[in-house]
């Protein structure tokens, strides 16, 4: 439900909904007051009539001219209007005519006005005193009203569900081919984000704003597509530009290096070749981090066993630790799979172990873990990091103070690929030494 | 053997050329895809080297127009790009094996005999052996002098790859790439510390060392019984 309602178009279809809902309701409100308050001035001005019409008869005949009269009233059963009652009491309060066996509280000195039960009918009464002591009290049945009252009551209420049906209903179906139309935008730019070449949207001509903006969304990741494959055609053609040459250099070594008999020569020759391919490797790594993943490369992925992957590098890399004086221990969680490219996550976890065997003194513990998720953990109990340097030591060239070998771009590395295979990569206290975590990041 | 190079820049193609023949390797080049094709169908061709980036006809059609026409010869990609995505297309789009400029000579050799033996009745040989070492393939034993070596998994994988390449200089890069199947050298020495412990298994309580290393370049398995030819 809070999903449903998560949902910008659904979340206005409600809104609306809700509105009608109300106004229909209060307008309804309103009828209602100004009929009930007009049928009761009605009902009153006619009983006002019909007591005027007996103090007229008391006027003319008396008390028998009332009484008749009342009997005559009483005698006629309207069809439609109120139902009329009448009550003429006298000083005694003994009943001298009208239909009221029992003579409701009213004060007839002031000629009040009340709603008085008789039976099952409640009716509006007015009471008025006549020469002689007599009280003349006059009602007529609020039936009728309250029947117009209840019909309107129905009425309204039929009209309103109907109307909020109705409005939902509509609501619902702009709102579905609302989302349908924005959802397919989301994914085409979610795909994009996951290296997978995205449907473009190509929006039937409504020739609204969010058709404007599909048109906006195909031209931008037309262009950011370009781009993308410009980047990579201008990093080839630069590793190319810088290869090539370096490779000449190192043939150039090669042939010196063969017709030398120096030792120190040669050693100086060796040292230079190892120089070059340092900098074809560093060249490698600054150009492996700053591309982004072409439109298509997620295509090309394939499930791989990421605890066979790991084992195997723990394997490669005991016997280094046990030569640096490490405790180094693998707890791999059996069959780990993920959609990813073998070659990178090796990468990935070499570099974590790279950099855990450079910066742990002698006789220190790494411990090298994998579960399912995959959560990646390379944890040791060396000097740790500080926490102001947590979030910088992922970023290139980021070198520990303590020690200064390597290029830097370990680390930057580690984030890139985790990156690219939807995993975050974080450093944690592990009180004392770092944890390095590389587990399913937050999705945008 | 008879390999077909296909380079457009000059000054690589005359360096691998010269490299190949002084050992033993019959080298024609072309100098564009177009040409090249030209030449691959020659039956006396073995093994074709081919660029990645050439004028005209790039590397990878080059290797999709071989196949269509039916020539089934084992080609190596060489190419300036060394990142780990064109490995994989190089390798995808039926390149036989990638190698990255700058690459070691001796790999490029080493790398070039393995093709043509790929080819050749020598492939799958069931037995190595190299001087007094003999290896069982399917058994995945090894022996020196008739004495049991006690190999893990990986030192046999290691010591077959150096035993293929016996009298060779193998790289770090050719045994992480063979054995770990890492196309990266790691910053941590395990490619030293794991030839210092296949070398203690193999050399210890023997009268003559076997494994040599080549300083700059790599390791070498020598016969550590055939006379010292000076």
């Amino acid at each position: 439900m809070k999903r449903l309602f998560s949902s910008l178009a659904i979340r206005q279809a409600a809104i609306s909904t809700l509105v009608v809902l109300v106004a229909i309701l209060g307008f309804g409100m309103l009828a209602l007051v100004s009929v009930r308050h007009a049928a009761r001035a009605d009902l009153l001005n006619t009983i006002d009539t019909d007591i005027a019409g007996l103090v007229d008869g008391m006027v003319q005949g008396g008390p028998t001219e009332v009484e008749r009269r009342i009997a005559d009233r009483t005698s006629f059963l309207p069809t439609m209007n109120a139902a009329p009652y009448y009550r003429l009491t006298d000083f005694r309060g003994h009943r001298l005519a009208g239909n009221m066996a029992v003579g409701p509280s009213i004060d007839p000195t002031r000629s009040n006005t009340t709603e008085v039960t008789i039976g099952s009918d409640i009716i509006l009464a007015r009471a008025t005193l006549l020469r002689g002591g007599l009280t003349l009290i006059v009602g007529r049945s609020l039936g009728p009203i309250y029947r117009v009252e209840r019909q309107l009551g129905w009425t309204l209420a039929a009209a309103a569900s109907v109307v909020t049906a109705l409005s939902l209903a509509i609501g619902l179906i702009v709102a579905r081919r609302l989302m349908a139309r924005i959802s397919a935008m989301n994914s085409a730019f979610a795909s994009f984000g996951e290296g997978i070449r995205a449907p473009r949207l190509r929006a039937p001509a409504h020739g609204d704003e969010i058709d404007a903006l599909a048109g906006q969304v195909d031209l931008h990741l037309d262009r950011i597509e370009r781009l993308l494959v410009a980047q990579r055609d201008i990093t080839d053609n630069i590793a190319h530009e810088l290869r090539t040459p370096l490779a000449h250099l190192d043939t150039r070594l090669l042939a010196a290096l063969d017709h030398n008999r120096d030792e120190q020569v040669a050693r100086t020759l060796d040292a230079a070749r190892a120089d070059i391919r340092s900098v074809v490797s560093l060249f490698d790594a600054l150009l492996d981090i700053a591309m982004a993943d072409p439109p298509g490369t997620e295509a090309s992925r394939a499930t791989i066993d990421l605890s066979e992957l790991a084992a195997d590098i723990g394997e490669l890399y005991a016997a280094s630790a046990e030569e640096a004086g490490l405790a180094f221990t693998t707890r791999i969680a059996p069959a780990v799979t993920m959609r990813g490219e073998a070659m990178q996550m090796t990468r990935l976890i070499a570099n974590l172990l790279d950099n855990a065997f450079k910066y742990v003194p002698a006789g220190s513990r790494v411990l090298l873990s994998v579960a399912a998720g995959p959560v990646i953990v390379v944890e040791d109990n060396g000097l740790g990091i500080p926490e102001a340097d947590r979030e910088t030591v992922f970023e290139r060239f980021r070198r520990s103070a303590i020690l200064g070998e390597g290029h830097g771009l370990g680390l930057a590395l580690v984030r890139v690929i985790a990156a690219r295979h939807g995993l975050a990569a974080r450093v944690e206290d592990a009180a004392p030494g770092a944890r390095f975590v590389i587990a399913p990041g937050v999705r945008p | 053997m008879h390999v077909l190079l296909i380079e457009d820049d000059v000054q690589t193609a005359a360096a691998v050329s010269d490299l190949l023949s002084r050992d033993g390797i019959t080298v024609r080049h072309a100098p564009d895809g177009e040409s090249g094709l030209g030449y691959a169908g020659d039956p006396a061709i073995d093994v074709i080297v081919l660029d990645w980036m050439l004028p005209g006809i790039a590397g990878i059609e080059v290797i999709a127009r071989l196949r269509s026409a039916g020539v089934e010869k084992p080609v190596l990609m060489l190419s300036a790009l060394g990142r780990s995505d064109h490995r994989i297309e190089g390798l995808d789009r039926g390149a036989d094996d990638y190698l990255a400029k700058p690459f070691e000579p001796v790999e490029l050799i080493a790398r070039l005999r393995a093709l043509h033996r790929r080819t050749t009745v020598q492939a799958r040989q069931p037995v190595l052996i190299c001087g007094d070492i003999e290896l069982q393939v399917l058994a995945r034993t090894a022996h020196r002098a008739g004495r049991h070596l006690a190999l893990s998994p990986k030192e046999f994988e290691l010591l077959k790859c150096l035993m293929e390449h016996a009298g060779e200089v193998v790289t770090r890069e050719m045994l992480l790439r063979q054995v770990w199947k890492l196309n990266f050298d790691p910053q941590t020495n395990v490619i030293d510390v794991n030839l210092a412990r296949l070398r203690r298994k193999i050399e210890e309580g023997f009268a003559t060392g076997c494994l040599e290393t080549v300083r700059g370049r790599g390791y070498r398995l020598v016969d550590a019984v055939a006379p010292v030819a000076q």
